[in-house]
Parts: structure tokens; C-alpha cells; sequence
């Protein structure tokens, strides 16, 4: 499968564990209406079905105590039906998504922060980056020791106990869009290129004709930079990703200078 | 307590899952086991096939489910399927093959050829006119029409292809095919709804006329409906009669009937094509429902895709409920009732509690009609071992009808995917019945189904059902065995069916066999030997009160009440009738906070902890146990009493053991009352026959 959005989203939205008890008080409340009416109405975490059947405004006015300071973003039903039917014409799920993103974007509808990789692959980068390029992101199990966690061995490590297995992830970007997303088939390597980041990069270049950049990292580092992205206080990512390179932590394969300069320019200017 | 607890780390085996599903039976044991894991075959490199599933028998996994994806079996080059099954069987696993097309399958289109979108015609179009959007990855797409011919007669040939690659492999290793069943399920019918009209209506999920309206479905309705009312029914007195059926006012009507037939003429053609060749392959008729798939999720979906944050947990648990409640049949075998949660739409964002909560709901919702869920295997070891275990020991119960949802009434109506007819105004027969019965209230569309019911002591009939002579026989006879039917006078009737109740009205002939009540909505009561025939009229004015309190004194004729209900509107209960005796009664909170409430029984009874109950070692010791605290009356668990307190935290399910209800203890009330009786009769013969009788005498002491 060429857009596996399965791993995708596990790469870069992991599963949550504990439900979230104290909810974000600011994040919106999205209204569908329909002839002045609601006819949906969700923000995360609040059950909202007392809002259905009611006039749009009588909804925000009796549940003030809920909508006091948060952003109401309500659609009309006539529009959002027209954005999913139109959506359905773009060729896979990334683009049908980004295109329901912008169509509500003027309503000031969108909230979702993508994480902070896709946010630079979308960025200025695709200026500077080629045409067509693959990101072959490589997770590692936490390693045990000092030494294992800058192994970076290519493909899937024999799992251990309390493990969870590596993940890994190929990204293909054609004119700026995402053309293939999915764990990538290393199976015609023998066992031992399979451990090698630059055989397994190279294969990965000589298959889809396109200059793959590895990036070899261990899970609680990507962890690591992913709270980094969320927590406005924790500090940029970027820095962290430079930090972890500059430690030798996290490997580039093949070191490119200028992937390891854009990634400086994010996090130190 | 199942859910609401902190999620550890997935590791280790899990609990082995040996049954083997049997041929597809029409009765409520479940020949299907009630959790399905869920493997994407053709995602396995055919390499990686033997290692995949050596992993999953590790875990302890010997039963898989997989969908066959139409376009991965007309391009399958490298027999991917086949090795498939030589693998499952070489590891004396087995497997469930779903070859219907269905929503929510991780293959491009859901695994539909791609050339049949290219036609307009193909597309199926919901009541509002417009197409039916899918938005689940790996990409939405608009759902085709299941009466466009093209589409059929596609669909056939890959039934047939199908047929003829199990029964090649039949003859060449038969024991492969002891290892698998043939799943057929009811596609898309039940989807074909716009967002609009499923989410107007605040109280149901399942709102609107559901039904196909394209080009296709609309000259399929014509030519149907010409076949239908040129029956000999119709034509009664004379040919001209049928002409009433075919108005502008019998549109919805009609509709609603075709909407029916046609899904049940698909699932019957269905299952012919898959046992043409293949005969000893079991095959299994299922209801697969994907919530994340609904048109009455849309919406919500489409917020949670602009946010990035977690699904809408309580419309998915909406849907899981209204889902339960609407039971199907192919032919004379009834359908085993299955969620689907996938991995790839809002049920992944949700966190591990919800999960959990939606899980169990779906288990005992579903599995306690013989049905169950279908997640991805993926999901499902996410979970914890210790969830996954009391996960399974349910299921295990379930399956092996320890445990089984009772159904007290039933609703037929025309179509079972569009919301009740209006009775007059905006009252809904269902939805009151529904409130006031809640999950042992079953919506049928198949008068077998009901004649093969052995538990519901009530029948509604929908305002919108076609009334002929063989269902007005079918259903008094239905009544005569002790139970009620309720049915609306209104114009949708033959004229045969109006003789034939004309004739069953003139057998009671004593008159203290009708009675005419008025209560807001006017009926007539008539006894049918051992049961009820009630008939009521549609006022045209009636508010929705009125229908209310008419629901509830249908109720009481039929003697149903509920036995158990919560101080707290918040939390749900769930009790199912237990093989040893008792209830087994699961409260859940699906809410965000803690709910401290009082649990309320119409008698006195006592409580146990379930989940000892169901942890088959430790029952022995659970009985050892209470037969000695029973002789010794000590343990507090086993004070009855008809109000208990407890506190359920959020996404909690409380499982808890009832015992002294259910039919032994309607047994012993129904005895303690004869017993009163008789002592009343006693005493007032002794006043008349015995001179100077006083009943405060000592009796021992005359007798003595």
C-alpha cells in the first residue's frame, strides 16, 4: 500500500493512554447548523448533545458557562457537505484532510498543529529541498545501554521483553506533496544489509529513483522532541534534534550538510 | 471493574481464543466467537506470511477474521490469499473470510475496483439526492450503488470467483477449508443516509429515510413496485385497487418497502453464489456495523480531522447503542450482530479508557445476541493484559450463552435502517418504546423473525408497514400463544388483510373479550386465546405525551416493567439473563467524572461481584464460599435488599451479580402471592362454615 495512513499516524500521532480529565478550556467548539439550527456540535472532551435541535445563538446564550471565552466555530450544513464530497476527489487521505484543513481555515476552524516534521517538509523547505525526496525515519527500541542507543540499526530489531518493536517509516515527496507514505519492504536485503542504515538507504534511493535522507533516532528521543513541540514551554524541538546530532544520538545517513543546516537554521534561529 | 483503568504496557501472551466457529445456525448461540481480531492479509508480505502469524499464535491467537478486498483478489498474482490460508491451517488456526464488501477496510476504496467510480450512474445517492461520502483512510470515496446491474453482476462474478477458489482448494487440501468460514454481511444498505437527515433528529443516530436513490435504484423501485402490487393481494376486489398503492402519497411507503427488499434479495443472492461450488464451506450471515463509517458520525468526524484531537467517544457510543437494537435476518437465520472498530478512524485517536468502555459495550451489546466485535489486532494488543483477559473471560461467557440479552418487545417495521414512521406529529412509536424498555427492545423488518422468537411477550407495528392477509394471520397467531400485538388502523392494509382481521374480530364474539380504551390515544383490546390483539387509531392531533402514556399502558397489558434501574440518568445499564439463575447487570458510566448513585430493584435481591462469577476458577470457590456465608448469614454482600449504592468512575463498567430476580424469582413472588390468596380463602371459608370461627385464635391450640 503505497499511503498507509495506519502507520503514518502511528509515527507521528501516537495512541493516548489516559483520558484526558482537566480539558484544554480554550480549545473551540465547532457547530454545525442547518437552517439556523445545531445539528452537531463537538469539543473535545465535552458532551454537547444537549446543543443539538437548538437555535445556533439560544445554544451559545444558555450554555454561556461553556462558551465563555472559547472561540464558536459554526459551519453551515450546506458547506460542509460540499467539502466532503469535494474532498473525495483528491487522490489519498493526507490531501483530502489538508484540503477540509484549508476550506475551513478562513472560519478560523482549524486548530490542528501537524507535527513539527511535516510542518518543516510543508514549510519554506520544499524551496530548498529537491523536487522529489524521500525522509526514511527509523525509530529504535529504547535501548538497554548507552551504547545500543546509537547503534542504529536499520531495520526491525528482534523485539524484546517489555520492547515494543521499531518503527519505521518512508516518506516520498513529489512537487511538494506526499506521494507515498509507508513502511518501506526491506525484505530482498540479507540480514545483515538489513542492519546497515546506509545500505539500507541506498537501496531505498536505488528503488524509488529519488535521494532518500535517513534519519536514525531512538523512540525516546522522538518522544522527547515530540513533547518538545507540544509544550510551548519546553523548549524547540529543533534545538533538541540539533542537540541529539551534535551528540551523536541521532544519526543522518548520509550526513548531507545541507539537511543538517536546515535543521540548525529551525533551531537556532 | 472492566475499564476505566490505567493502561500498562502490552506485552506478553494473551488469553488463547480455541472455538471454532460452527455452521451458521438461526438460533441465539453464537457461531461466531464474540471477539474477531482483524489481520489485513494482503498487507502481509507473502515472505513475512509464516513469521506474521507465528507472532499471533505467540500471543495466543489461533482465530482471525480478514476481509477479502475485491480488487486485491482479482489482482492477487502472487495468491496472497492462498498462502494465507495454508499458513492459518498449517497452525490449526482459524479463519473468518468477510466477502462482502464493507467500509472501514484498509484498501484503497475499501477494496472496490476502481473503474466502477468512473461512472456516475454507479454512484449510489441517499434520499437528499446526493452521494454517500465515506471518510476513512486510506482514502473517503463515495459508496457505489448496490442495484446499479454493473455493479451486481461485477459483484457476483467475484462471489463466484470466490466459490470456485475455495472449492479448488477444497479438493486439493481439504482440511484447509475446516479452517475457514465464509462471512456475508449486509454492505452498504444501511449507510445509504445523508449526515443531514441522520443528525436532525437529536434523539437517534438512525434518523431520516434511508435508502438508494439513484438512477440505477430508482428504475430497479419501478419496476419492483409494478411486480409487487400486480399480486393477486392487491388486485383484491378488482384490478383497479392495486392503482391506490402506487400514488404520490404512498411514495415514502413504498420506498421504505423496496429500500428492504432489496437488501434482503442481495444478501439471499449473495449466499447462493457462495455455495454453488464450495458447499462444505460454513458460512456465517453477519450484521457488521462501523460506527466510525456512519453517516451520523460525519460530522463529528469532521471536526476531529480540523482539531487533530480525540474522536467524539459519545456519539460513537450513541451509534454502538442504536446499532444493538436493530436485528436482521437472511432468510430464515438470523444475522449475528458485529462492531467494527477500526484502525484508522476516530475510535484510534480515542484514549485507552474509551477504548476499553466502547469494547465492553460493543461485547455486551452485540455478544449478548450472539454477536460480538471485530477490531484490528493491532488495537486490540495495544490494550493492557489485564483488560484483554477480562475482556475475554466475558466473551467467553458470552459465547457459551452464560449470558444473554433478553428481549422483551419488538418493533416490525418497513425498513430497518430508516428512522420509525411518525405516528402523528413528531411522536415515534419507537422512540418511546425504545426510552421506555431500552435495550431489550429489538426493530425488525421480517415477520419470520418475529414468528421465530421465543421471548418477546410484545409487538408494535410501524404505522409505514404494508399490512396483507399472511402477515395479519402470521401475527395472530403470533398473538394467540400468550402475547401482544399492537397494530394501527390505518389505510395500509390490503382489503384481504382488512377481511381477514374483520374475520379474526368476528371469532371473539364475546363482547367481554374487546375492550375500548381511551388514554389520549384511542385502541381497542381484543383476547386472542392466550394473548392480546390491540388495535389503535392515528388522531391527528395527539401530542407526544399522549403517545407516551399510550406506549406505557401497552406495556403493562403485556405485562412488561423494568426490574432494575439507577438514580442517576448518567449511568447505562445492561443486564443480561444468566443460565444459573439471576441477572447479570453491568453499569456503566461513559461520562467524565465519578457517578455515586443508588441502584433500584423492583424486589429485594442480592449482589456479588461479576467478575469473580466469570473467572471459571474462581467460581467454585465463590459458591463453596457463599454456601457457607448463606448457612451463616454473615457476609454483608448477601443482605437482600431492593436499593444499593455504589460509585462507577468515568468510562467504568461495574460488572455486578444479581441474584434473586430474573424467573425463579418471579417464580417465588408469583407463588408467595398464590399462597396469600389461598390463605385469604382459607380463613373467609372457615368464616362461613365453621360457627364461632374467629381467625386471632390460637389454631394450635383448638387443634391441639
Amino acid at each position: 500500500m503505497n499511503q498507509d495512513w495506519i502507520s503514518f499516524q502511528e509515527m507521528f500521532y501516537p495512541r493516548k493512554r489516559a483520558r484526558s480529565v482537566s480539558q484544554d478550556v480554550r480549545a473551540p467548539i465547532y457547530l454545525v447548523e442547518d437552517q439556523g439550527l445545531v445539528i452537531s456540535a463537538s469539543s473535545e472532551g465535552e458532551d454537547l448533545s444537549p446543543w443539538l435541535g437548538l437555535p445556533v445563538q439560544e445554544a451559545i446564550e444558555r450554555y454561556a458557562y461553556l462558551s465563555k471565552d472559547r472561540k464558536v466555530v459554526t459551519f453551515t450544513r450546506q458547506d460542509v457537505d460540499r467539502w466532503i464530497l469535494e474532498s473525495t476527489t483528491h487522490p489519498n487521505f493526507y490531501e483530502q484532510v489538508e484540503f477540509l484543513r484549508q476550506q475551513a481555515a478562513p472560519q478560523g476552524g482549524t486548530q490542528f498543529n501537524p507535527h513539527f516534521v511535516i510542518q518543516a517538509m510543508n514549510s519554506w523547505w520544499g524551496k530548498v529541498l529537491p523536487s522529489a525526496y524521500g525522509i526514511y525515519l527509523s525509530i529504535q527500541p529504547p535501548a538497554p545501554t548507552s551504547s545500543a542507543a546509537t547503534s542504529g540499526s536499520a531495520a526491525a530489531a528482534p523485539s524484546q521483553a517489555g520492547v515494543p518493536p521499531v518503527k519505521h517509516l518512508l516518506m516520498l515527496v513529489r512537487r511538494g506533496k506526499f506521494d507515498q507514505f509507508h513502511e518501506p519492504d526491506l525484505s530482498s536485503l540479507g540480514n545483515d544489509r538489513r542492519h546497515r542504515p546506509d545500505h539500507v538507504v541506498k537501496y531505498l534511493t536505488e528503488k524509488h529513483l529519488v535521494p532518500v535522507q535517513g534519519v536514525f533516532v531512538s523512540a525516546n528521543e522522538w518522544q522527547e522532541w515530540a513533547d518538545a513541540a507540544n509544550a510551548a514551554r519546553a523548549g524547540n524541538p529543533w534545538r533538541k534534534v540539533a542537540q541529539s546530532m551534535k551528540a551523536n544520538r541521532t544519526q543522518l545517513v548520509p550526513f548531507r550538510w545541507g539537511v543538517a543546516s536546515l535543521i540548525a537554521t529551525r533551531a537556532f534561529l | 471493574m472492566y475499564g476505566g483503568e490505567s493502561n500498562q504496557q502490552s506485552s506478553g501472551a494473551g488469553l488463547v481464543k480455541s472455538e471454532t466457529p460452527a455452521n451458521c445456525t438461526d438460533s441465539l448461540g453464537s457461531s461466531v466467537y464474540p471477539i474477531q481480531l482483524l489481520v489485513n492479509y494482503w498487507e502481509i508480505k507473502p515472505s513475512l506470511m509464516k513469521a506474521r502469524l507465528n507472532s499471533l499464535l505467540r500471543m495466543g491467537v489461533t482465530h482471525v477474521a480478514t476481509f477479502i478486498p475485491w480488487q486485491a483478489v482479482e489482482s492477487d498474482i502472487s495468491h496472497t490469499l492462498v498462502r494465507f490460508l495454508q499458513a492459518v491451517s498449517e497452525r490449526k488456526m482459524t479463519a473468518l473470510l468477510i466477502l462482502t464488501p464493507e467500509v472501514g477496510v484498509h484498501y484503497a476504496n475499501s477494496g472496490l475496483p476502481k473503474d466502477i467510480f468512473n461512472k456516475p450512474e454507479n454512484t449510489a445517492k441517499h434520499p437528499g439526492d446526493g452521494p454517500v461520502p465515506v471518510s476513512l483512510p486510506p482514502n473517503a470515496f463515495t459508496l457505489p450503488s448496490l442495484s446499479s446491474p454493473e455493479f451486481t453482476k461485477r459483484y457476483h462474478n467475484f462471489l463466484s470467483r470466490m466459490d470456485t477458489i475455495l472449492a479448488d482448494i477444497g479438493k486439493s487440501q481439504p482440511q484447509l477449508l475446516a479452517s475457514v468460514t465464509s462471512v456475508l454481511t449486509g454492505s452498504f444498505w444501511k449507510y445509504y443516509r445523508s449526515a443531514r437527515s441522520a443528525s436532525q433528529n437529536p434523539k437517534t443516530v438512525f434518523g431520516g429515510l434511508a435508502g438508494d436513490y439513484s438512477s440505477c435504484a430508482e428504475l430497479a423501485y419501478r419496476q419492483q413496485l409494478e411486480n409487487y402490487y400486480n399480486q393477486r393481494e392487491f388486485m383484491y376486489p378488482n384490478p383497479s385497487s392495486a392503482n391506490r398503492w402506487k400514488t404520490r402519497a404512498m411514495e415514502e411507503l413504498n420506498r421504505r418497502w423496496f429500500s428492504q427488499q432489496s437488501e434482503d434479495v442481495f444478501r439471499n443472492r449473495s449466499t447462493q453464489f457462495v455455495r454453488k461450488k464450495a458447499s462444505d464451506v460454513s458460512v456465517a450471515q453477519v450484521e457488521l456495523f462501523t460506527p466510525e463509517a456512519d453517516p451520523g458520525y460525519q460530522y463529528s468526524q469532521f471536526f476531529q480531522l480540523l482539531s487533530g484531537k480525540s474522536a467524539d467517544f459519545n456519539k460513537l457510543s450513541d451509534l454502538v447503542d442504536e446499532a444493538s437494537t436493530r436485528a436482521s435476518c437472511v432468510g430464515n437465520s438470523r444475522t449475528a450482530s458485529f462492531v467494527h472498530w477500526t484502525s484508522m478512524g476516530g475510535f484510534a485517536t480515542l484514549s485507552d479508557p474509551e477504548k476499553q468502555f466502547l469494547i465492553l459495550k460493543s461485547l455486551l451489546l452485540m455478544g449478548g445476541q450472539g454477536g460480538g466485535m471485530l477490531i484490528d489486532e493491532s488495537q486490540w494488543f495495544n490494550l493492557s493484559n489485564s483488560f484483554r483477559s477480562r475482556a475475554e473471560a466475558l466473551a467467553r461467557s458470552l459465547s457459551h450463552q452464560e449470558m444473554t440479552l433478553s428481549t422483551q418487545s419488538l418493533y416490525l417495521t418497513a425498513h430497518l435502517w430508516s428512522s420509525s414512521a411518525a405516528a402523528s406529529g413528531n411522536a415515534e412509536l419507537w422512540g418511546d418504546l425504545w426510552k421506555q424498555t431500552g435495550i431489550h427492545s429489538r426493530m425488525v423488518a421480517s415477520v419470520d423473525y418475529v414468528m421465530k422468537d421465543r421471548e418477546a411477550k410484545l409487538l408494535l407495528v410501524d404505522p409505514s408497514y404494508i399490512m396483507t392477509r399472511e402477515t395479519i394471520q402470521r401475527l395472530t397467531d403470533w398473538a394467540r400463544t400468550g402475547r401482544v400485538v399492537v397494530m394501527p388502523r390505518n389505510a395500509f392494509y390490503s382489503e384481504a388483510a382488512r377481511t381477514e382481521l374483520e374475520t379474526v374480530f368476528a371469532q371473539n364474539q364475546n363482547p367481554q373479550k374487546v375492550m375500548n380504551i381511551n388514554l389520549g390515544i384511542p385502541y381497542q383490546l381484543h383476547s386472542l386465546d392466550d394473548g392480546k390483539l390491540v388495535i389503535y387509531e392515528l388522531p391527528e392531533s395527539a401530542n407526544a405525551v399522549a403517545w407516551q402514556r399510550f406506549v406505557q399502558s401497552v406495556l403493562s397489558v403485556a405485562e412488561i416493567k423494568q426490574d432494575v434501574g439507577s438514580s442517576d440518568a448518567r449511568l447505562n445499564l445492561i443486564s443480561l439473563v444468566r443460565k444459573e439463575g439471576g441477572l447479570g447487570l453491568f453499569i456503566l458510566n461513559g461520562g467524565s467524572t465519578s457517578v455515586a448513585a443508588d441502584i433500584l430493584f423492583s424486589g429485594e435481591v442480592t449482589v456479588s461481584d461479576l467478575a469473580l462469577s466469570l473467572t471459571s476458577e474462581q467460581r467454585a470457590a465463590q459458591r463453596t464460599a457463599q454456601q457457607v456465608d448463606n448457612s451463616e448469614g454473615s457476609d454483608p454482600s448477601f443482605v437482600p435488599s431492593n436499593r444499593f449504592g455504589l460509585e462507577v468512575p468515568p468510562c467504568g463498567v461495574l460488572p455486578v451479580a444479581v441474584h434473586g430476580m430474573g424467573v425463579e424469582a418471579e417464580e417465588r413472588k408469583a407463588a408467595a402471592l398464590t399462597s396469600d390468596l389461598m390463605k385469604t380463602h382459607a380463613i373467609e371459608a372457615a368464616r362461613n362454615e365453621l360457627a364461632g370461627f374467629n381467625e386471632s385464635d390460637d389454631f394450635e391450640a383448638t387443634w391441639s
